[in-house]
């Protein structure tokens, strides 16, 4: 499989996490890949986590613009609440 | 037509074009000749404690059909007496008021010694010194040359000795063969130095006779390295002059010396924060009229560009260099081959198939001719295939829109540290 069809996938994973709710709580890099860990708290406020390996370098580096928007809503909202 | 004249740390010249000191300066009816020719500045071979040289002195290195793409030389600094080199100088600035001459100097390590020159040289009206800390053969092991300027203490002391006794500016031409040039640099400029010129020579060996297994250049069947310089020197001079132009210690102005053979070499060092630029190798090769095209090809392009001054170029790509950690991640390019000037030769399809990121693929249209096409989802933007491919024109490297907003590998090992990261 091309590496752009894999990452495809690992980009549709992402992307349906981020839209389920999931935000990126941890990231871990190993030499096979990078270990990230995605979490939500549901309706009854259970945690829920979900973790994914991204294998392709097209895959860590999206998650990694991902996190960035994150951290920047994540920002802009502490700054309209103070 | 725009103005040519530079000012580099007060020493002033008709245009940016300076001869290198070298063999092309060993003489005041050379560097007269020079000046007739148009050069607006030379820098005197280098005069200091006498030696002799050997014959067989230099190597050429030709690439293909390109003759010259290096060069390399065994030569030692000027074996002519001090005296006989002062007369001339002398001369030769009575002749010529308004052309930059710089003397080089090399002595060793003591400050008695650098005063005693200093003010010899001085003496005979000179606008300028550069001294000497890079040439990388022969002196070196007497101490002089590379060997003092691999050792930030020794550049800085010497320059400080150097200006305690000069009343004109004082150059540091700086050796290449240093991992990292800035140290040097910086260097000089806490010793005092007014402006820095680099790249002096490459350490190198040109080849090895594969009947004689004689090196070459040989004397009388032994070799020894040499400085190596040439068009192929080039971009190893032209990242160590952007590394010294961005650095913030370096406040001096820099002279840009590597590989400099025509006005677009001359531009791209001005662009990239030389004030001016030395050459040699492309007047040793061809002849000291090749400023005249230097000279029209400059004054040309800053007219194209609206620039009235050469001054208005100076340092204006510096901005535009940086570290590799500072550049966007998510800037995409991809190759696309224009198969109405394409000749299928292939080569771009080996290229990538063998060496690369197999994405261009093979195709045969309704009539049975063969095109090449790139697969862009898998194409890295690698550049491979363009710089192979045997015609110009045909491969052009295309943005494509971004996936994302632009991304540093620097911010993103920030934002991995701010959800918490391990490895």
């Amino acid at each position: 499989m091309s590496s752009w069809h894999e990452y495809m996938k690992e980009k549709a994973t992402i992307n349906d996490l981020i839209a389920k709710g999931y935000r990126v709580t941890k990231v871990t890099e190993l030499l096979d890949g990078d270990d990230v860990r995605f979490e939500r708290v549901s309706g009854d406020g259970t945690l829920e986590i979900e973790e994914l390996r991204l294998l392709t370098a097209d895959g860590r580096k999206y998650l990694g613009s991902v996190l960035i928007a994150q951290l920047r809503a994540s920002s802009a909202s502490v700054s309209s609440v103070s | 037509m725009a103005d040519l004249r530079t000012d580099l740390a007060g020493i002033r010249s008709p245009n940016p074009f300076w001869l290198a000191s070298a063999p092309p300066t060993n003489t005041g009816y050379q560097v007269q000749r020079a000046f007739d020719a148009g050069w607006g500045g030379a820098v005197w071979k280098t005069l200091g404690s006498l030696v002799i040289n050997t014959t067989s002195r230099y190597g050429g290195y030709n690439i293909g059909n390109q003759r010259v793409a290096g060069f390399n030389n065994i030569e030692l600094i000027s074996d002519r007496p001090l005296e006989v080199n002062l007369k001339e100088i002398y001369e030769t600035k009575k002749m010529f008021p308004n052309h930059a001459l710089v003397v080089s100097l090399m002595v060793e390590p003591k400050r008695e010694a650098w005063h005693e020159i200093v003010k010899r040289v001085e003496a005979v009206g000179v606008d300028g010194l550069e001294l000497n800390f890079g040439c990388p053969h022969g002196m070196a092991e007497r101490g002089m040359g590379s060997a003092s300027g691999q050792v930030p203490a020794l550049v800085e002391a010497q320059t400080s000795w150097v200006k305690e006794a000069a009343q004109t500016p004082v150059i540091v031409k700086l050796t290449p063969n240093i991992t990292d040039i800035t140290a040097t640099a910086v260097a000089a400029v806490q010793g005092g130095a007014d402006a820095i010129s680099l790249i002096n020579t490459i350490n190198s060996l040109m080849g090895v006779d594969l009947d004689s297994w004689n090196t070459i250049p040989q004397v009388a069947g032994k070799g020894a390295h040499g400085g190596y310089c040439g068009p192929a020197v080039k971009p190893i001079a032209l990242s160590m002059l952007a590394e010294c132009a961005r650095h913030p210690q370096v406040t001096v102005p820099i002279s840009g010396i590597g590989g400099v053979s025509t006005w677009k070499d001359a531009a791209e060092f001005l662009l990239m924060g030389a004030t001016g630029v030395q050459v040699c190798t492309a007047a040793m090769h061809h002849g000291f009229r090749i400023v005249e095209d230097m000279i029209d090809g400059l004054s040309n392009y800053l007219d194209e560009k609206g620039l009235t001054s050469v001054d208005e170029l100076i340092g204006k790509s510096v901005s535009k260099y940086t570290n590799w950690g500072d550049l966007d991640l998510n800037y995409r390019i991809v190759a696309r081959i224009n198969t109405e000037t394409c000749i299928n030769c292939n080569k771009c399809h080996i290229a990538c198939e063998d060496t690369s990121h197999q994405c261009i693929e093979r195709h045969m249209d309704v009539e049975g001719k063969p095109y090449l096409k790139v697969r862009e989802d898998d194409c890295v933007g690698c550049n491979l295939c363009s710089i192979v491919c045997p015609v110009d024109g045909v491969i052009s490297m295309v943005e494509v829109p971004p996936e994302a907003q632009p991304m540093t590998w620097n911010e993103r090992v920030k934002a991995l540290s701010a959800v918490g990261s391990g490895n």
